[in-house]
């Protein structure tokens, strides 16, 4: 073992000078170390030997065989190792280039050609005329629905169909193909503006649903904190009913259903001339506005009770401070 | 030995699979089977095309050769495929001095010491007979290490073996017992004393 290292170091020319000396003298005195590295250096040149006629025998079958006898050493391939060099089973005859991969035309095949692959290929290619031939059959036979229009004008009763267009190429497949594409391409995108739309739509209604809920509290909390200030509408009296001319209505009517004493309020208002009437039929007919969620005509009677209780300032500057105040909630 | 062409090139197919395909599981786990194939196959229809064109070089070490070239390819596949998986190269050792070179270079210089190494044409066959009759793994361990001089790491990939140093002892066990009855059938044949 230990000779076998040594001898693989001096045929390397690991050893140094001195050890190299000392080995070539020790060839020279021990007979039996110089045997064994005859036999060794003999061995390892044979091996070298050996395999260098292997090479040179694999060589000359490369050479010599062809690609018809490879490829039946290898068996069928179907596709290129590189991603972008996609083919069938090289033609006979056909060149193999490492950059490029087969050819796509690749030589004809000549006549030494295997006669497996010949077959199998022979094959392939009656299968495949016989699906083109089936192909074509059913294109005949059926109609077909692209490159056709729905013209209502001329034919109404079922007769929708005319064709416009010769039977589809594969030119026309393939623009077709391309259209549909956009088309689904298209019909997503309308889909998804659709839908945000549809998103923003139901969250606007529901923020204004709201809002308009919130508003219609506010002003069914402001008539009721102020209705109850109508007993001074039959303060001093005994008979709590408004209006005359069958248009009279009593209090309660008026708590239960404000809305319906409007048009007799909205007299009631026009024709007052004391600050006493305009104050009251004028807070009336604005809370029935206010019940009513018409804040707009409610603001405007607001407006103009203070108005015209500014004349008569300052005795009825509390009334018009609470229709300021009222004025504010709704405003 | 086989004198159809066909059957050379085929044994070789055969023969330089297995190594093939642990140098591509080792260097590139994520090499599927059929990739490795595909690149197998296509080593070799570039070898034919390369010898047709004049490419190769006299006294190309072909074990050395297949595994350089389906290296590289690949690589070429990785780098298509955007995965990385090696970064090491392999050794190809075209450049170095072969064996045989420095055992002639050691046989002049020993004649000037009047130490004659091949000094009987028979050896040979001896040794060819002998040399055929080694086993596996010694037989690819030796070649690799002697005629190709693929560093041990390399060897213990292509062969599976886990590390160097399993290769190198397992080399200096083929070798005393390749030696032996070389030894002795060249005693036998009177070419050493």
């Amino acid at each position: 073992m230990q000779n076998i290292q040594q001898f693989d170091r001096f045929i390397y020319g690991e050893l140094s000078p001195e050890e190299r000396k000392k080995f070539i003298s020790r060839l020279k005195t021990d007979k039996d170390f110089a045997t064994d590295f005859k036999a060794y250096i003999l061995t390892v040149a044979g091996i070298c030997k050996e395999a260098q006629q292997d090479d040179i025998e694999f060589a000359t079958a490369m050479k010599n065989i062809t690609p018809e006898q490879l490829l039946e050493i290898m068996g069928y391939r179907k596709h290129s190792p590189f991603p972008s060099q996609t083919y069938d089973a090289p033609l006979p005859g056909a060149r193999f280039d490492l950059a490029v991969g087969y050819p796509e035309s690749a030589p004809v095949c000549n006549a030494s050609a295997s006669s497996k692959i010949q077959e199998e290929r022979s094959k392939i290619d009656e299968e495949r005329s016989r699906i083109d031939e089936e192909r074509s059959k059913i294109d005949e036979e059926l109609p077909s629905l692209r490159g056709c229009y729905i013209d209502l004008s001329k034919n109404g009763k079922g007769q929708k169909i005319s064709e416009i267009e010769a039977p589809v190429t594969k030119k026309s497949e393939s623009s077709a193909k391309i259209r549909s594409a956009k088309t689904w391409s298209a019909k997503t995108w309308i889909w998804q503006a659709s839908s945000i739309a549809a998103v923003v739509l139901i969250a606007f209604i529901v923020v204004l649903d709201f809002e308009k809920r919130g508003r219609e509290n506010v002003d069914n909390v402001v008539f009721s904190f102020y209705a109850d200030d109508l007993s001074a509408v039959s303060r001093g009296g005994d008979d709590t009913s408004i209006g005359s001319d069958g248009q009279s209505f009593t209090l309660e009517a008026y708590a239960s259903d404000p809305a319906k004493a409007i048009p007799v309020l909205i007299k009631k208002y026009e024709s007052a001339d004391s600050p006493q009437d305009i104050a009251i039929y004028g807070k009336l007919l604005a809370l029935a506005y206010i019940k009513a969620h018409d804040r707009r005509n409610a603001r405007i009677v607001l407006q103009t009770i203070i108005d015209k209780l500014s004349a008569y300032s300052p005795d009825w500057d509390d009334t018009i401070s609470e229709c300021r105040t009222i004025l504010n909630a709704v405003g | 030995m086989p004198t159809n062409f066909q059957e050379i090139a085929n044994q070789w197919y055969e023969k330089m699979r297995l190594p093939f395909f642990n140098l591509m599981i080792s260097r590139f786990p994520r090499l599927r089977g059929g990739e490795i194939e595909d690149i197998y196959q296509n080593i070799f229809i570039a070898i034919q095309e390369n010898i047709e064109k004049g490419r190769i070089k006299d006294n190309t070490s072909w074990y050395s050769y297949i595994m350089t070239v389906g290296y590289n390819l690949a690589c070429k596949h990785m780098r298509h495929a955007d995965i990385t998986d090696s970064y090491d190269g392999f050794d190809d050792n075209h450049d170095r001095p072969t064996t045989l070179d420095r055992i002639t270079a050691i046989n002049l210089e020993l004649q000037e010491e009047d130490i004659s190494l091949f000094d009987n044409p028979e050896a040979d066959i001896v040794l060819g007979e002998e040399i055929a009759r080694t086993p596996e793994p010694c037989a690819t361990i030796l070649r690799l290490f002697y005629y190709e001089r693929m560093p041990l790491a390399n060897i213990a990939e292509v062969i599976g073996f886990n590390s160097a140093r399993s290769v190198q002892s397992r080399r200096w066990q083929c070798v005393r017992n390749l030696i032996s009855p070389v030894k002795a059938a060249l005693k036998r044949a009177g070419i050493i004393n």
